[in-house]
């Protein structure tokens, strides 16, 4: 009786064995199932979304073609979407993922087509991101027209090359070395007709118009000498032209003969003073290029005079030498110092250290000067063929001209009396993000930043409400209700730095409006909603008011970009439970 | 003995015809979301493909609609909406 009770616990035991062992593998299998279920929707999410990508590139390099314009001649599209991550749980899907993307395409036939001097605006380069279907077109570049280069003042402290440097630190090197770079010079006979430019079509009254012209000065200055005849009240231009154009040669004639050499007399202190006052200065541009070895040689630019010619530069280029005379470009011992001092701050002696000392010869010689391939070289900007431009030819040198570092490409220069260029180039760092940031900039790293917050909004408490009262019980042997719903607002802030303020972006109150000179379309319209300077508590992005906005602070150039993400969902089972067993 | 030994039989046979009809639900579920799994994938290149090489009228634009896709539906139980006919 005791075995029968035992075997008949045993048998009870085992009773519905099979649904439990179902139960729990079938728990698991479903919810391998679910794992398998989330991990396809992402695959499928991301491969659908790195298709979607490369076509919106290679769309919009198209429809720019189609506009006849450059700007998007290599689109580059950053796709950013947070979406929800299907999930099993009893409120629905809650997380979101980021799914980021990124494509690039050409499709144009205006593959060859030039940036023009005299159409920049609709042709500067352009990036284009997405973030949650917010669209920022991005320049890359700018466009400087007729801009005139002038020595900088600097202040005396620097240059600092310890690293990190400050803002300010790496401002002050670049003045430093953009000063540097200034070549003045008191003119000599040989560059008369360089420092006086007289057009043929100038009047001699209209020279002298121009008191403090370096053509006036000299003209009184060759008249009070008797070396011109000046035409009372003429305005004829024959007397004029006749005088200017035998005038090189005259004045050659009569500089010789007044001053064999230096120092002779007080017409000389008289004329270097004139020409000091009004000396002839050029900026030079530096490149980079490959000439270190003989087998890695590049021609020098058409600059048939010092300082490019054989690539020998003078180590100071601000200090007079011994007989007063600046400029003097020689080979002396520092002449190619400047090509390996890559930071360009004049600190050779590290530059030695590098590259070890200067050498004579590199036959035979195991020095890194002879062997590094990468050098700077210079070239007077003083006209389009001394810095290999050639328009007609799409010839557009690039250089770097104000110290930066960086090379800007340049469409156009002239010059004026005294040799002061004036330029037009596109700047690649001009633009809204920096491509070429590197840590000889002294701005912020732009771009997208890595850290993106999300907050969520709910509205009326609605957010994640679950229905399951007591009106409802199925003990009472009704219904079964099962509802939820959902009402929210996942606010998902990220940070974009900035390279500059191009007013693209907040150069008009309000916002959402378009700029088509500025490539911010009417179609596509400006997304930001908000500029702030940052100067007081609620005049930043992060005010009360301001929160949910896509903002843009001035102050430090950093787009705050909102992406208000709407969630209304819900579900609502009722379940007829009458008549069905009740828990007693 | 005897009752209990009649109380125990074929109920492995029983609960093996229930526990397999739930089983089969189940691997018709893991095979259909495998299928699934593979074939959206495998659907959308096919379209991405095919719409890269088919024109519409002569604009070579209408080849890269960015919204050329379809989820395919998972329809591991039935075709729903769950997955189904909503573009991504």
């Amino acid at each position: 009786m005791f075995k029968t009770d035992h075997k008949k616990a045993q048998a009870t035991a085992r009773a519905g064995q099979a649904a439990t062992e179902l139960a729990v593998f079938g728990a698991i299998l479903i919810f391998l199932l679910g794992a398998i279920v989330r991990s396809a929707a992402s695959n499928g999410l991301t491969q659908n979304q790195n298709f979607k990508v490369m076509r919106m590139a290679m769309l919009a390099s198209w429809n720019s073609s189609k506009a006849a314009s450059i700007s998007r001649n290599s689109a580059s599209v950053l796709l950013i979407e947070d979406r929800l991550s299907p999930d099993f749980n009893k409120y629905g899907d809650i997380d979101r993922n980021p799914y980021i993307s990124n494509g690039s395409g050409t499709f144009t036939y205006e593959l060859m087509y030039p940036l023009d001097n005299d159409e920049p605006s609709a042709n500067i380069p352009l990036m284009d991101i997405y973030i949650n279907g917010q669209h920022f077109p991005f320049t890359t570049a700018s466009f400087v027209q007729n801009r005139t280069l002038t020595p900088p003042t600097c202040a005396s402290d620097g240059p600092y090359e310890t690293p990190p440097l400050t803002r300010a630190q790496c401002l002050q090197n670049q003045c430093l070395r953009n000063q540097r770079e200034w070549v003045p010079q008191t003119i000599n006979e040989n560059q008369f007709d360089t420092v006086v430019p007289v057009p043929l079509t100038t009047t001699q009254s209209q020279i002298l118009a121009q008191e403090s012209s370096n053509a006036a000065i000299i003209f009184n200055e060759l008249v009070n000498e008797g070396i011109l005849t000046l035409v009372a009240g003429s305005t004829t231009q024959a007397g004029v032209n006749a005088a200017f154009t035998t005038l090189p040669a005259i004045f050659k004639t009569w500089f010789k003969g007044q001053f064999p050499g230096p120092d002779q007399g007080a017409e000389l202190n008289g004329i270097q003073s004139i020409l000091k006052n009004n000396r002839y200065q050029y900026k030079l541009f530096y490149d980079m290029a490959v000439n270190g070895t003989s087998a890695f040689h590049v021609v020098p630019r058409n600059c048939a005079t010092l300082p490019c010619q054989n690539h020998a530069l003078s180590t100071d280029i601000v200090t007079a030498n011994s007989q007063g005379v600046f400029g003097a470009w020689n080979n002396d011992t520092y002449s190619a110092d400047m090509m390996f001092d890559l930071l360009r701050n004049k600190d050779y002696d590290a530059v030695n250290q590098q590259f070890g000392p200067p050498v004579t010869s590199c036959l035979n010689s195991s020095s890194l000067r002879c062997n590094i391939a990468w050098q700077w070289y210079a070239t007077p900007a003083t006209t389009a063929t001394s810095i290999g431009l050639d328009a007609s030819n799409n010839q557009y040198p690039t250089y770097d001209v104000d110290g930066r570092l960086k090379d800007v490409t340049i469409y156009a220069i002239r010059q004026n009396g005294n040799g002061t260029p004036t330029i037009s180039y596109e700047d690649s760092q001009g633009g809204d993000i920096d491509g070429t940031w590197d840590s000889n900039s002294c701005e912020p790293k732009p771009g997208l930043l890595n850290d993106a917050q999300i907050f969520t909004f709910t509205k009326d408490g609605t957010y994640l409400q679950i229905k399951e009262g007591q009106l409802y019980n199925p003990e009472t042997g009704q219904v079964v209700r099962s509802a939820n719903k959902r009402d929210s607002v996942d606010l998902v802030q990220r940070m974009i730095q900035l390279s500059n303020n191009t007013g693209r972006f907040c150069n008009r109150s309000g916002s959402g409006l378009c700029d088509g000179s500025k490539g911010v379309s009417c179609a596509d319209p400006n997304p930001v909603e908000l500029c702030v300077s940052g100067s007081s508590s609620k005049d930043n992005c992060f005010a009360d008011n301001n929160i949910a906005m896509t903002c843009y602070d001035t102050s430090d150039n950093m787009l705050f970009v909102r992406s208000r993400l709407e969630d209304r969902r819900g579900h609502s089972w009722m379940t007829d439970a009458s008549g069905q067993l009740q828990v007693q | 003995m005897m009752i209990l030994h009649e109380n125990n039989k074929a109920q492995s046979t029983i609960e093996f015809t229930f526990a397999m009809i739930a089983v089969m639900f189940l691997i018709y579920g893991m095979v259909m979301v495998f299928r699934w799994a593979g074939m959206d994938l495998a659907q959308r290149r096919f379209a991405q493909d095919n719409t890269l090489t088919t024109m519409t009228g002569t604009d070579p634009g209408s080849e890269l609609n960015p919204d050329f896709d379809r989820v395919l539906p998972m329809a591991a139980v039935y075709h729903g909406k769950v997955t189904g006919n909503t573009t991504q």
